[in-house]
């Protein structure tokens, strides 16, 4: 018997238009229905269409009462601050790690990786005192070190792979040359970093962007982000066409970061992405 | 220039940040359910752990617990697996669907929820359309089975297992596949002995990803589940949250429980992955 070629019975089980549109099935599939109810009134059952499309569930949505404005703003903010904090520790410990030696290395690397481990809020349970006490609890200043940890953990898995690719000879060549370390750092290992540096602070951004628990038992319920007001909006009013309003305005930032920085994604980074949320 | 000196500094905020901020908040709380600090009524000891297992509450939360975890876990590596494997065999458009793929990974769990309801709900469009077509559906949100739950994680994560699994055929994979069947390995005879095998370790790995994050989820149970019996994450809180001082203690001592398990199951990978590495470069030599 002859071998089969694997290349040619391969390459026709399925064509180009049905693998896309099943991909786009499967990934848009349960976010459309949320498009459709959100334009929608009086959408009673059994009735396949809505009986009145309305623009009443924005309306409450974006309305001065919903405080929709405010949890977006807070939580761009709180986002901000732990990407840029995670994105300088994930630098630092990820050249650390791809380049130096290390005492202890596998317990170190064990550590950073515990937050990604551990489902979170076993530690916001028992932080939560300790917040309480340091002044920190109800704060947004509590809520970023709150997210902190695993965002770090994140952004150091992620920039220990980068710098793997930056060879430290180009370095020290600069400091033959003269260049102090952090003169040799920023012009010479920088440049290479930047793609990995924009994808380490998307993640650490979106770590923090979908964090729910954490924030409702450090930030207590007074600082407010948009996925504490979905949550609330889905599980206390009722009110399905502002739930799926609000639910669209906190998918734009996930879904517009990532398209825009997709040229910057190899598979195995984008991967990290689907952890953790 | 002291090398490992400059390694220690660099990695330092780091671990600090995580030791501090994470470790702390543990160790705390390990303390707090131990009765040793915090508020509590009770002395030194495991009351809270034992009040808060006894009774059926806790046994069948944690079934419902394993049972989500597992059969999501299953359901999206199977199927991340297999459309990862038939993508390769598709004449265009990897492209796209990875790009599809990937866009969903970063939309959050929460979100994800909130679909999955307004979909699976007594009044969901699938029940709308089903009506339409005259059969009647079970109900699928906060029904026994968690339907809804692991819909929700089977959609999340299945994408993931793609890409994890597309970025691991993307080594030398291919290369032992052909040799395979090159010395007249049939098409199955090579996924069973090759492929899959070669596979192996990054398929344990998202497994053990998504079984610990499946088992610790808070959301997406406490949207879309019942309201008894709950998944540990979401007695963890109800219990954390009660109005009674002890219940703070038992939330903690519940979701440090949930922990051991989950890095029970990355200790348990990691063992098993050291076998599976043993075994395919065996098999291969």
């Amino acid at each position: 018997m002859t071998a089969p070629v694997p290349r040619r019975p391969l390459g026709t089980v399925l064509t180009r238009p049905a693998v896309v549109l099943l991909a786009g099935l499967w990934v848009a599939g349960p976010l459309l229905p949320l498009a459709v109810q959100a334009f929608t009134d009086q959408w009673f059952y059994p009735d396949l269409l809505p009986a009145r499309w309305s623009l009443s569930g924005w309306r409450q949505a974006l309305g001065p009462q919903s405080g929709l404005a405010e949890a977006v703003a807070t939580s761009i903010g709180i986002g901000v601050a732990v990407a840029a904090c995670a994105t300088v520790l994930g630098t630092a410990a990820g050249r650390a790690l791809a380049w130096h030696r290390l005492p202890g290395r596998r317990l170190m690397e064990l550590v950073l990786l515990t937050p990604v481990l551990v489902p979170p809020f076993a530690v916001a349970m028992g932080a939560q005192i300790v917040y309480l006490r340091a002044g920190l609890a109800d704060s947004v200043t509590g809520v970023v070190l709150a997210q902190l940890p695993a965002a770090a953990a994140y952004t150091t898995l992620l920039m220990s792979g980068v710098w793997a690719g930056v060879d430290p000879a180009l370095e020290r060549q600069g400091r033959t040359l003269g260049a102090g370390p952090w003169r040799a750092f920023r012009e010479i290992s920088l440049p290479r970093l930047h793609g990995g540096l924009v994808v380490a602070a998307m993640f650490a951004f979106l770590v923090s962007w979908s964090d729910y628990l954490m924030t409702l038992l450090i930030g207590g319920g007074v600082v407010t982000t948009v996925p504490l007001l979905l949550f609330a909006t889905a599980a206390g009013s009722g009110n399905q066409a502002a739930t799926a309003a609000i639910a669209l305005v906190a998918v734009v930032p996930p879904l517009l970061l990532t398209a825009l920085a997709a040229r910057q994604l190899a598979g195995g980074d984008t991967a990290l992405l689907g952890v953790g949320r | 220039m002291n090398t490992r000196r400059t390694g220690l500094l660099l990695i330092l905020p780091a671990l600090a940040a995580v030791v501090l901020l994470f470790g702390g908040g543990l160790g705390y709380g390990l303390a707090q359910s131990l009765g040793l600090a915090g508020f509590t009524d009770t002395g030194p000891g495991l009351v809270a752990y034992r009040r808060v297992t006894e009774g059926p509450a806790f046994t069948e939360g944690l079934l419902l617990s394993l049972w989500i975890s597992l059969v999501s876990t299953v359901l999206a590596v199977v199927i991340g697996v297999a459309a990862a494997l038939a993508l390769r065999r598709t004449s265009g458009g990897r492209r796209t669907a990875t790009f599809l793929a990937q866009l969903g990974l970063p939309v959050p769990h929460l979100i994800g929820a909130v679909a999955v309801g307004l979909l699976l709900a007594d009044s969901g469009l699938l029940a709308r359309a089903a009506h339409a077509a005259g059969v009647t559906l079970p109900a699928l949100v906060a029904d026994p089975y968690a339907v809804a739950v692991i819909v929700e994680y089977v959609w999340k994560e299945a994408p993931f297992v793609l890409i994890v699994v597309l970025a691991a055929l993307g080594g030398p994979v291919g290369e032992h596949e052909r040799v395979a069947a090159t010395l007249g390995a049939r098409p199955r005879q090579v996924l069973r002995h090759v492929t899959l095998p070669l596979l192996a370790p990054s398929i344990l790995a998202v497994a053990v990803l998504i079984f610990s994050f499946a088992l610790g989820a808070y959301e997406v149970p406490a949207l879309l589940g019942r309201a008894y019996p709950q998944p540990l994450p979401v007695l963890a809180y109800q219990r954390f949250t009660a109005a009674e001082l002890s219940g703070r203690a038992e939330g903690i001592a519940v979701a440090l429980l949930i922990a051991v398990i989950a890095v029970g199951a990355a200790v348990a990978y990691t063992w098993a992955s050291r076998r599976a590495a043993g075994r395919v470069t065996g098999a291969l030599r």
